[in-house]
């Protein structure tokens, strides 16, 4: 049962998320600005924060600022009538993890609430499962068919991040980006061949493959589940 | 009627008394030199005639100045007076008012057909926009008279459940409408306007335009299409997020357009003062006529898919496009596909 906090100091839109969120098996909290919400999270453990922009006494910057420099990371999806990039931008620097302008359509608040919270598990839990295989984060392992196999950083780290997000394709700027840094002086076609290095490597893998989309990147699918 | 009575005889006699005091000026200094001469004992006349002279000196002086006054008053200050009730008019609001193309001075007459010019100019633009807001008008009222018209079903007592359910998607469908409707009009308006100054950065192209395809993947890969793109890395430099709408609106079309299972061509190539993108598709196509109003605003050529845009898309695309300083082309046939092009000068 994960526990979600809406922030949003219209009663309407507060009440509608709570009814959709705990028609779909949530259980909800509501607070009108950040210091209410800041009030709930003392007395109550929250897994996720749906949170508006523009609320009075703390608005949804401050709100969001001031988890993140408590080192609190609890998801948080900013949903807000302002739709300029900029808005977006700060929003993300502050360190929200989502963004969804009004009107929301609720289906896709569902799947996004759903989302985060499947990333919020795997980054603590800090593994991967597909199929029968398992990925070990903070050791590098992949766990498949009874053998323990340790990869090197990169390899891992590149299937680590498909397999977090499978069927989601990344171009390999993005995965260069990621895995190697954005101030690094490394090709993208290293990334080619260390998808191949994968390829070979888990070619007998039943449970997932890694697929090519000409021109645009790859992604990892996963082929029983 | 009085107070431009009184401000044109003010121009009028200022103008007079300046040139005829000018002329009496010129002529006095006749009459002194005529003085300086007879005193000198150059000019042999009776003494008694000696003022006779200088009467007629003045009295030649005030005539002539007055004379040149009302000419080059006609000349003038007539066109002036007329320009500046014509103006008024404008000011107004009156956009018909219309100057005479005949004047006595070529620099006169080609002002006045300069300024008619102008006010048909006016007049169109006046046009263009009562058209845009009766559209507008339209566009709106369209969805809300259907969500209020489904609503107020929804509230009848002898209701099935499976008609209830297609009212409501009904609902949902038009908010949504008018959600992406205010959206884009906001936009136009701010390109119109240019009100916000947005800077330039510099990125990749082709990973933008990669980017854009990924964001509607949930659209394109619902209809089973493939991708062939041509993206060879590029930088460019321009206003970064009016770049990433202009493409999605033209893929978002492709997308549109294509059948299921079809392909999608997207090509980049970098020339030496600019970049182009081609994105083809080979879907629907599109008729001549079609091609002709594709970027009037509110024209959709097919007119059965009214529910999917709102016929605001390809002008933000070709606004985005002017923005840049650069050119979009589309080419189609009907059953066999559309390319769109941009180009784009590389700005130093």
């Amino acid at each position: 049962m994960f526990n979600i906090l809406v922030v949003e100091d219209n009663r309407d839109m507060s009440e509608l998320f709570c009814a959709v969120l705990e028609d779909n098996g949530y259980k909800t909290f509501s607070a009108s600005n950040g210091n209410e919400a800041l009030e709930i999270m003392d007395k109550q453990f929250i897994d996720l924060i749906i949170c508006d922009l523009m609320m009075p006494e703390m608005d949804g910057y401050e709100f969001t600022d001031t988890l993140r420099k408590c080192n609190c990371d609890i998801p948080i999806l900013t949903v807000t009538a302002r739709d300029q990039f900029k808005d977006m931008k700060r929003s993300f620097e502050l360190g929200s993890d989502d963004y969804m302008v009004k009107p929301v359509n609720l289906n896709e608040l569902l799947l996004r609430v759903n989302s985060l919270l499947r990333r919020a598990k795997i980054s603590a839990e800090k593994k991967i499962v597909a199929g029968s295989t398992v990925l070990y984060y903070d050791s590098l392992t992949v766990i498949s068919n009874g053998k323990s196999t340790v990869l090197p950083q990169k390899e891992f780290y590149l299937l680590y991040k498909l397999l977090s997000y499978p069927d989601k394709i990344f171009t390999r700027q993005q995965l260069m980006d990621e895995i190697w840094g954005m101030l690094s002086e490394t090709d993208e076609r290293t990334v080619n061949t260390h998808i191949n290095r994968l390829r070979e490597r888990f070619k007998d893998n039943p449970d997932f493959s890694i697929v090519t989309i000409r021109g645009l990147g790859y992604k990892a699918v996963k082929t029983r589940d | 009627m009085i107070k431009k009575r009184k401000q044109k005889s003010r121009l009028w006699l200022f103008f007079t008394l300046v040139s005829t005091a000018v002329i009496v000026a010129s002529f006095s200094i006749a009459g002194l030199v005529w003085l300086l001469l007879y005193n000198a004992g150059s000019i042999n006349i009776p003494p008694e005639t000696v003022n006779l002279p200088l009467w007629f000196i003045l009295a030649a002086g005030a005539l002539t100045g007055f004379a040149m006054a009302v000419l080059i008053g006609k000349l003038f200050i007539h066109p002036v007076q007329e320009l500046r009730q014509a103006l008024f008019k404008i000011s107004k609001g009156d956009f018909t008012v219309k100057l005479s193309k005949k004047a006595s001075l070529k620099e006169i007459s080609q002002m006045n057909e300069s300024f008619n010019s102008m006010t048909k100019e006016l007049e169109n633009i006046e046009t263009l926009r009562n058209d845009f807001v009766a559209n507008v008008s339209h566009e709106i009222k369209t969805p809300i008279s259907a969500i209020s018209g489904y609503a107020s079903l929804l509230s009848s007592p002898s209701i099935t459940e499976e008609k209830k359910k297609a009212y409501v998607e009904t609902i949902q469908q038009n908010a949504q409408r008018l959600s992406t409707l205010t959206q884009e009009l906001l936009l136009l308006s701010k390109l119109d306007n240019q009100c916000e100054p947005l800077s330039d950065s510099l990125f990749r192209l082709d990973e933008m335009i990669r980017n854009q395809i990924l964001l509607l993947e949930g659209k394109w890969s619902a209809k089973n299409i493939s991708w062939d793109p041509e993206l060879p890395a590029v930088e460019f430099s321009g206003k970064e997020n009016l770049l990433c709408r202009m493409w999605s609106n033209i893929l978002d079309n492709a997308i549109k357009a294509s059948y299921s299972g079809g392909t999608i061509e997207v090509t980049l190539v970098k020339n030496e003062d600019g970049i182009s993108v081609s994105i083809t598709d080979h879907g629907k196509g599109m008729t001549e006529e079609t091609l002709k109003h594709i970027f009037d605003k509110f024209y959709q050529g097919d007119t059965s898919r009214r529910s999917e845009g709102n016929g605001l898309g390809l002008c933000i695309v070709k606004k985005i496009c002017e923005l840049h300083r650069g050119e979009i082309t589309v080419f189609s046939k009907p059953e066999e596909g559309t390319t769109f092009k941009v180009t784009l000068p590389f700005i130093e």
